[in-house]
C-alpha cells in the first residue's frame, strides 16, 4: 500500500529522480594494455557479440585507441580461424 | 625498432596445417620453413605450436587444423619468399604474416638446424601487458 502511494505522487508531474550518468571506463586502459594480441582468443571474445560482431564502443566503453587495437586484433584472429566471421543460427 | 626501406624487422608467421598431416610431416614442414627463413637472411627467435585445434569456421572443408607460429627477424624480401612457399604448400590451410610489435629485436637467435617447436597457449603470452 505504501508503495502505491509513492508511485502516485511521482506521477503527478514530478521530475524523475536524477541519477548521475556514470561514464564507463575503458577496460584496456585500466589494465594498461599497450598491445592486444590476436592470439588471445578468450579476451577478444569478451568484446564480441555471440554472432561474431565486434561490440561497439558505446556499449563496452572502450576508448578510441583501444577500440582500434581491438578491431585489428579481432580481424587478425578471424583470418586464422580463432574467432568466427559470422555465426549462423538455426531458426 | 629501426625503420627504413630495407630494414630488418620482427615478424610472426601463423600457419594452419591440414589436420591430416602427420607428426613427421609437421616436423619436416617446420624444418623447411625454418630453412627458408634462415637462407633468406632471417633469424628465428621462436617456434611455437598449439597442436591440433578446432577452427572457428571450416577452411577447405576442414574443421580442424594444426597451429604453428614462427617468430623471426628478417627483411621484406624474405616475406615475399616465405609467403610464396606457404601459398604453394598443399599442407597449409592458411597462413598469416604480421609484424611482431612487441619484439625488442634482441631476442636470441635459434640455430635453424635444431629448432624444436614448443607447446604454448595464447593465454601464456603476456608480453607488452601491464
Amino acid at each position: 500500500m505504501g508503495r502505491d502511494r509513492e508511485r502516485d505522487t511521482k506521477k503527478k508531474g514530478e521530475k524523475r529522480e536524477k541519477r548521475p550518468i556514470r561514464k564507463k571506463k575503458c577496460k584496456f586502459c585500466l589494465d594498461r594494455v599497450t598491445y592486444l594480441d590476436y592470439k588471445d582468443e578468450r579476451r577478444l571474445r569478451r568484446f564480441m557479440t555471440d554472432r561474431g560482431k565486434i561490440t561497439p564502443r558505446r556499449i563496452t566503453g572502450t576508448c578510441a585507441k583501444h577500440q582500434r587495437m581491438l578491431a585489428m586484433a579481432v580481424k587478425r584472429a578471424r583470418l586464422i580461424a580463432l574467432v568466427p566471421y559470422v555465426r549462423e543460427y538455426y531458426r | 625498432m629501426s625503420k627504413g626501406r630495407n630494414s630488418v624487422r620482427s615478424y610472426e608467421c601463423a600457419v594452419i596445417y591440414q589436420p591430416s598431416v602427420s607428426e613427421d610431416g609437421l616436423k619436416t614442414s617446420t624444418a623447411k620453413y625454418v630453412e627458408i627463413i634462415a637462407s633468406g637472411g632471417g633469424e628465428i627467435t621462436k617456434v611455437e605450436t598449439w597442436g591440433k585445434r578446432r577452427l572457428a569456421y571450416e577452411i577447405m572443408k576442414q574443421p580442424d587444423g594444426h597451429y604453428f607460429f614462427y617468430r623471426f627477424r628478417g627483411s621484406n624480401q624474405l616475406l615475399d619468399e616465405l609467403g610464396r612457399h606457404l601459398r604453394i604448400d598443399e599442407h597449409v590451410l592458411r597462413h598469416m604474416i604480421v609484424r611482431d610489435e612487441r619484439a625488442s629485436g634482441e631476442e636470441p637467435k635459434l640455430d635453424p638446424a635444431t629448432v624444436e617447436p614448443s607447446f604454448g597457449h595464447p593465454e601464456e603470452d603476456h608480453r607488452g601487458e601491464r
